[in-house]
């Protein structure tokens, strides 16, 4: 349930008596995490076999960074 | 595909190299420092390649079309002479056809599902947990694999491992390390160029302090860097590749791709996860194939990287969804042929 809902419905509630039973907002809050995990573990599986994120170097070996020339190695 | 679904298909695509980094940070780092008392030798050891293997290579990666269009048989039967990188998914289908390449390289740091490829000595245990290969369009016998033909590749490998050369990345899990060693293979080490060392939080560079080893870009996927080490370690001015799809012939059920599941849970439709393929028709042949979003990003950071190669390449897959201006496509018995002293016949 929305953050906005919840303030919302504790107000209504509010009123001028206190209710016997507690309301039980944890049931939307552990749904939506359930979702959220499954999400999270989809998007993991998405990602393929193996990180690459680098556009520019072939190769890479413990020297500084440097503008690379096409297919050129380094160390 | 429609509009609304290319965005999603796009979002997921652009979402893939992070999310594939947040996945795999720990295995890196973890497998790196685990591999440390292993890797005794690394990949500056190798030999440079000589006479006609040093003038053309072909990188053989696990794609359907491998088997379809019975790649390995050709470049066995042609005793083609040129340098000859196999994925480590298609190193047991060479073996079958009595061939071992001059290199086989491992990459991907999954903890139970590469250990297949050499032969899997928890088999039973993995495939219990596991449909990952059973739904697959891979070679059709691997798919149906039973513990027999597991056993029978562990006594394949057994076989061939002392003569076989495996190229293999720091971050390979622990059980394929014990395979290697088991099967006396002449390894060497090497660290995958995941992303810009010259960032202090790189993970490139944090592999590179624990192990020195030299860091070679993968492009995601081990087909992609057997290309890699082809041209930037070995220097292979002419490179063909097999079994490169990157996607599905068109016969293919979406069920039995890789991700339907798993974009079936992150859509939560069935009719959105089967608009988030994107078709292609591949040139030679006019055969039809269909592609997931993580191979569209393996297809992209491959011609990514080829806009910036020197080498010569040529995808002698002979379907799949890699080709485009820059990537031409030739039939592979043409590519040998030139390697033979034999003229293209177009």
């Amino acid at each position: 349930m929305a953050k906005g809902g919840r303030v919302m419905q504790e107000e209504i509630l509010k009123g001028n008596f206190k209710v016997k039973r507690p309301i039980d907002q944890g049931g939307e809050e552990k749904k939506m995490s359930v979702q959220e995990e499954l999400r999270e573990r989809a998007l993991a599986s998405l990602g393929g076999s193996m990180v690459y994120m680098e556009r520019t170097n072939f190769t890479w070996d413990g020297e500084p960074a440097q503008d690379d020339k096409k297919g050129k190695t380094h160390g | 595909m429609g509009k609304a679904a290319l965005y999603t298909f796009d979002q997921i695509v652009d979402q893939i190299s992070e999310i594939g980094r947040d996945r795999h940070k720990d295995d890196l780092i973890r497998n790196a420092q685990q591999n440390l008392d292993h890797a005794d030798k690394s990949i500056k050891a190798l030999t440079k390649a000589k006479g006609k293997k040093a003038e053309s290579c072909i990188v053989i990666s696990a794609g359907p079309s491998v088997h379809k269009k019975q790649s390995i048989k050709k470049i066995k039967e042609s005793n083609y002479p040129g340098l000859v990188i196999a994925a480590d998914g298609a190193y047991i289908a060479c073996l079958k056809q009595d061939f071992v390449p001059d290199y086989v390289i491992t990459l991907d740091p999954h903890p139970t599902r590469m250990v297949r490829w050499f032969g899997d000595p928890d088999f039973e245990e993995h495939a219990k947990k596991d449909d990952y290969f059973a739904r697959q369009d891979l070679d059709v016998k691997f798919r149906e694999n039973t513990l027999k033909q597991n056993q029978c590749h562990i006594e394949l490998v057994n076989k061939y491992g002392p003569q076989t050369k495996i190229l293999v990345a720091s971050c390979a899990p622990a059980n394929v390390v014990a395979r290697l060693k088991e099967s006396s293979m002449d390894a060497y080490w090497w660290n995958p160029l995941v992303d810009d060392p010259s960032q202090e939080d790189s993970l490139t560079r944090a592999m590179h302090k624990i192990n020195k080893l030299p860091c070679i870009n993968t492009g995601g996927n081990v087909g992609t860097a057997g290309w890699v080490f082809a041209q930037s370690v070995f220097s292979i001015p002419n490179i063909a590749l097999c079994g490169m799809d990157f996607g599905y012939y068109e016969e293919t059920p979406k069920e039995k791709t890789q991700l339907y599941y798993e974009l079936l849970n992150h859509l939560g439709d069935k009719e959105k996860v089967l608009e988030c393929f994107m078709d292609f028709k591949f040139p030679l042949n006019g055969d039809k194939f269909y592609t997931d979003p993580t191979y569209y990003w393996y297809r992209k950071n491959f011609l990514d990287l080829l806009d910036r190669s020197t080498c010569r390449s040529v995808n002698c897959t002979e379907g799949g969804t890699l080709f485009d201006d820059k990537m031409k496509c030739l039939y592979l018995d043409d590519y040998i042929n030139q390697y033979h002293g034999c003229p293209v016949i177009s």
